[in-house]
């Protein structure tokens, strides 16, 4: 069960289901669906021969969904597609049969009959907001109303007329390089308004305004000129499909263009382009329509009557909505649901810290006598550092550095503004305060304050679905003596405030990063770690120690030297959680156990579907959560044995610990909840000791 | 309106899930309002499980483990040691006590039935008394379980048995009223019938002395209730000696998680309720639970609680006393109410606790 869980990914459902192209893949099935079903259905639906023809068929429903996908992204509707439809095909016959214009004067004069309904349609919807749907829907009835008197006027003398033009004749049948003209001109405005869709401000104020008008009326987009031009585009498309349909078919019966807002709406819906507006795609919305079109094209050539095919399309539409609401209320929702995904992870035997357990971690009150500092005016201190005149320094929740001035500590104040959550700390050789900020990267402080970036990204893993290269929760940080930084980021799943389901998932997210100053490259060294945290170099040099906070474990990882690029597990039965390590005067290491392990805890742990319906069903606050409300202190040599701890028994003094600083002969203790610093003096400690002074030498 | 797909939904879920129902626990709220009463009231004594406070001839009564203990003047002054733990105690007419023992039934101190025992009802051992009550001249007694002695309440929660009885005791022998229960944990007169408390079930019911059908009075109740004694004035005090939570109802629909938990881990560090607080770093804590700026939420979900109900004719909450999660007054397992005021055993933090001023509660008809 344990080697299921390691190696089924079951964490990525979640993460792809956060990429915008997912909404693409649905309807791309869907397409694929509909070709294998004309291809079964249809022998030789491929065929070149046929396909030329079938296209040729389609170019036109394709145009008139352009201009139909670029109203409903506005967050409108044009119901008058089939009318206008109907009309350009009219007006453009009888001036070429019955007035006898030119065929560009004719083209020129249906395009802008097209414009013109179009106009109709958005000065009453974009300047004079009307409702969209009524007014489309009285546009329909009135131009549908106009194709009839002008039938009834001149429809015999169309049907008798011919058009004797090779330009005409290039519209109904012609290609060009071995393509349908209409599929021609169809994937010239595909390409078009996808570009400016995508890629122009227009494009970006028509889907903003989709998304909320309003929103969009604030910003200082104008949303009725927008619209109104959105229809009028839409009147164009049209137009222009009417054209290629007169050209082609010379068709004067009452049918044409009846129901066919009810095809293009099916099809742009189904492609995914959301009938509430905002969200959609030139691709999504010819996919949609593509589909559409195949399946009444097999069903028609299948011999299915007109009702059976309305019928079909009907279901396809109403089927299409039905997604297309379900989908967009709840996707959040379905991210939530599947995104957070348990593993197993089984921890060894762990040591009873009780009092009368006789080993080095029994709890006792070595540190209820510590000394508050900044009580209750710090909020969460991770990390605390201090610098050769004594001056201690410390993260706070709100993004900034404070400092407590020496030799009291009772002066606060305010040394540096980050932003992000300011974590592990570290003082380099020039004395530059270096940070790992949570939400941000690496960042510096100079001695003077000015704050400046190091690095906010690596580079990003091919294993990984979700985008990594970002740095969102940077923990902890060392520098090695050639300048070199090594952090850790904890998890790229999550950000610093939900930590807790890192936790709860138990999966090997996190990674030891290094950023070379000299080259300002920042590499991965180390991935798929269980929340890595505390991150120390050792007194060798070559060599640094990592916290797993959910493994329970350190590890060492030499990064120079002979054995340079091994690992090796240094303590793996810790009982508790693993936070920041720092280096001892004596020449050991202090370790910081943030929250003590549980039993119960334990045994979700091996039980990832447990895990997974307890993060469903139950709120988080009643979560089985690490208990964080008692820590230790722990100190290991270079072999990983440990020698002894420090716990507050009775948790008055300083309970919740993440981190800890010796300085001349004092503890200094920081903790990512706490509302104050600790501080508790070690006896038989160096007290001269400067922890920064003794790794880059006393500086003159 | 819940859509048709949520309810397809539901079926679904019932269907490849059967048991599993929502995690409905209803909040404290109106007459269950937390307050600190609880903790501002005044210690008569300490006893290390003070239980079974009990009024008899103006003389108050608790036991703790094996002693009876007379409470006078904030002393206690043992009165009695038994053979076994006490797990019940009650005030009978004839001046004498009733008391239930640990896995050894029921034994008379005083009074006319003096030294008399009672070991069998209905055939089978007594062996979990938690409550007996004299009702028009019967006694009635409660047993939470059949199969598990009174110290092993957790086992019999988290097990998800449900083999307790109440049986009425008079001259003419002993019947069994009402078999196969959650936990009876309580027992009052209540007009012709008594009121029981089934802790399991999360309710209280009535049921009429002859023996007849439960009728419920309160049910889906936020805690487990456990004894209930009548109040001046109408209505009764009902200890509730832990509250439910979400992740013990949910971790009692997880049977595989529950036993292995059963199975591997001691029954003081189980996803369970507890009668106090163990302020050890092994026990399980929810993430309401964490300590934020040095301080404890008193709203964070409890392992273990201390609340008092009082209850109206209807048996309808009617005024709460409470000891919240940042407090250490948990597991009230006892309510009396006293001349001087009322009067409650915390037996998770061993205290005999009384408060004064909490008696003139109007009964909210």
């Amino acid at each position: 069960m344990a080697l299921f869980y390691r190696l089924w990914p079951s964490h990525v459902v979640g993460e792809l289901l956060t990429k915008r192209w997912m909404e693409s893949v649905i309807p791309f099935f869907i397409l694929l669906l509909s070709l294998a079903f004309a291809q079964h259905t249809v022998p030789g639906y491929f065929q070149p021969e046929t396909l030329a023809d079938t296209v040729r068929l389609f170019a036109e429903q394709g145009l008139i969904a352009l201009g139909f996908a670029a109203v409903v992204i506005g967050g409108g509707i044009d119901l008058s597609v089939g009318s206008v439809f109907a009309l350009v095909n009219i007006v453009a016959q009888a001036l070429l049969t019955v007035a006898h214009w030119s065929v560009p004067a004719a083209v020129a004069a249906s395009i802008v009959l097209g414009a013109a309904a179009g106009a109709i349609n958005g000065l009453f919807i974009g300047i004079l907001r009307l409702r969209a749907f009524l007014t489309t829907l009285v546009t329909l009835v009135i131009f549908r109303a106009i194709v009839d008197v002008l039938l009834i006027k001149y429809g015999t003398a169309i049907a008798t007329g011919t058009v004797d033009s090779k330009a005409w004749e290039w519209l109904s049948e012609g290609s060009l390089l071995h393509l349908p003209s209409n599929v021609v001109v169809l994937f010239g405005f595909a390409v078009l308004c996808h570009l400016v869709l995508s890629r122009t401000r227009p494009g970006w104020h028509l889907q903003a305004i989709g998304g909320s008008r309003r929103a969009a009326h604030n910003a200082g987009i104008s949303v009725r000129l927008t619209l109104f031009f959105t229809y009028v585009f839409s009147g164009v498309m049209v137009a222009l499909a009417g054209l290629f349909y007169a050209a082609r078919v010379a068709n004067t019966g009452v049918e044409v263009g009846d129901g066919l807002e009810f095809v293009i709406l099916t099809g742009v819906v189904l492609g995914g382009v959301s009938l509430g507006g905002g969200r959609g795609s030139v691709s999504r919305a010819l996919m949609g329509t593509v589909t559409v079109f195949i399946i009444t094209n097999v069903l028609v050539r299948q011999g299915v009557s007109g009702g059976g095919n309305s019928m079909a399309v009907g279901v396809l539409l109403a089927a299409a909505v039905l997604i297309d609401v379900k989908y967009q209320n709840n996707r959040h929702k379905l991210i939530d649901r599947v995104y957070v995904s348990p593993t197993y992870l089984k921890l060894p035997q762990m040591a009873d810290s009780h009092v009368g357990s006789g080993n080095a971690y029994e709890q006792n009150d070595a540190l209820v006598s510590a000394q508050a500092i900044g009580l209750d005016q710090v909020d969460g201190p991770e990390d605390v550092i201090l610098d050769s005149e004594d001056h201690l320094y410390c993260g706070n929740r709100t993004g900034d550095i404070f400092r407590f001035s020496a030799p009291d500590y009772e002066r606060k104040e305010l040394f540096a503004h980050i932003g992000g959550r300011p974590l592990g700390l570290a003082l380099d050789r020039e004395g530059n305060i270096v940070s790992c900020v949570a939400g941000m990267g690496v960042y510096g402080v100079t001695p003077d304050r000015k704050v400046f970036k190091l690095t906010d990204e690596t580079n990003r893993s091919w294993k990984s679905v979700a985008d990594d290269s970002r740095l969102s929760l940077a923990d902890d940080l060392d520098i090695a003596k050639d300048g070199r930084i090594f952090f850790s980021e904890a998890t790229v799943r999550y950000d610093v405030h939900s930590w807790p389901l890192d936790g709860l998932e138990g999966r090997g997210s996190g990674r030891i990063i290094c950023y070379d100053p000299k080259t300002k490259k920042t590499r991965t060294v180390l991935q798929g770690l269980v929340f890595p945290n505390g991150v120390c170099i050792s007194h060798d040099g070559v060599s640094l120690f990592f916290a797993e906070t959910w493994a329970c474990r350190i590890t060492r990882y030499w990064f120079a030297g002979p054995k340079a690029g091994k690992t090796q597990v240094l303590i793996d039965d810790l009982p508790g959680y693993p936070d920041n390590i720092n280096r001892a005067s004596d020449g050991t290491y202090w370790l910081a156990l943030m929250g003590m392990r549980n039993p119960a805890l334990d045994l979700a742990m091996r039980m990832p579907d447990f895990r997974t319906r307890m993060v469903r069903r139950v709120p988080g606050d009643e979560w089985l959560f690490p208990n964080i409300n008692t820590g230790c202190i722990v100190k290991f040599d270079e072999q990983g044995k440990v020698l002894s701890s420090m716990w507050d028994l009775g948790g008055k003094g300083h309970p919740m610990i993440s981190s800890m600083r010796e300085h001349k002969g004092w503890l200094y203790l920081g903790g990512v909840s706490n509302n104050r610093i600790g501080r508790i003096q070690l006896s038989g400690a160096n007290p001269n000791w400067v922890a920064h002074e003794a790794w880059w030498g006393a500086r003159s | 309106m819940r859509s048709p797909l949520a309810w397809v939904g539901d079926r679904l879920r019932t269907a490849f899930n059967p048991g599993e129902e929502a995690l409905n626990v209803p909040p404290l709220e109106g007459p269950l309002k937390p307050n600190d009463v609880i903790e501002e009231a005044e210690v008569l004594a300490t006893l290390p499980a003070a239980d079974n406070a009990v009024l008899q001839g103006g003389v108050l009564y608790a036991t703790s483990g094996a002693g009876l203990y007379r409470i006078e003047k904030g002393v206690a002054h043992e009165e009695r040691r038994f053979e076994q733990g006490v797990s019940a105690l009650a005030a009978l007419g004839d001046g004498g006590l009733a008391v239930g023992l640990e896995d050894a039934g029921i034994v008379f101190h005083g009074g006319a039935r003096d030294g008399t025992r009672l070991d069998n009802i209905g055939g089978a051992r007594v062996i979990c008394v938690t409550d007996l009550a004299e009702v028009g001249g019967a006694l009635i007694v409660t047993e939470g379980s059949t199969e598990e002695p009174p110290a092993r309440w957790l086992h019999d929660l988290m097990g998800k048995r449900s083999t307790g009885r109440v049986s009425r005791v008079d001259g003419t022998g002993a019947t069994v009223l009402a078999a196969g229960l959650g936990w009876p944990s309580g027992a009052c007169a209540a007009g012709s019938g008594v009121l029981v408390s089934l802790a399991w079930e999360h309710r209280m019911v009535t049921l009429p002395l002859a023996g007849g059908a439960l009728l419920p009075a309160w049910s889906n109740m936020t805690g487990y209730a456990g004894r209930v004694r009548a109040a001046s004035g109408g209505g009764y005090w009902l200890a509730v000696f832990a509250l439910r939570t979400k992740l013990v109802e949910f971790v009692l629909q997880e049977d595989t998680y529950r036993r292995r938990m059963m199975q591997e881990i001691e029954p003081r560090y189980w996803v369970a309720p507890a009668l106090a607080a163990l302020d050890d770093h092994w026990e399980p804590l929810q993430g309401g639970g964490i300590k934020q700026l040095g301080i404890v939420k008193p709203w964070a979900p409890p392992r273990s609680y201390g609340l008092v109900a009082r209850l109206n004719a209807k048996v309808e909450p009617v005024e709460s006393l409470h000891s919240r999660f940042d407090k250490r007054r948990h597991g009230i397992t006892s309510v009396v109410e006293t001349p001087s005021g009322l009067v409650f055993t915390s037996k998770g933090n061993g205290l005999v606790l009384r408060a004064r001023g909490h008696l003139t509660a109007r009964d909210a008809a």
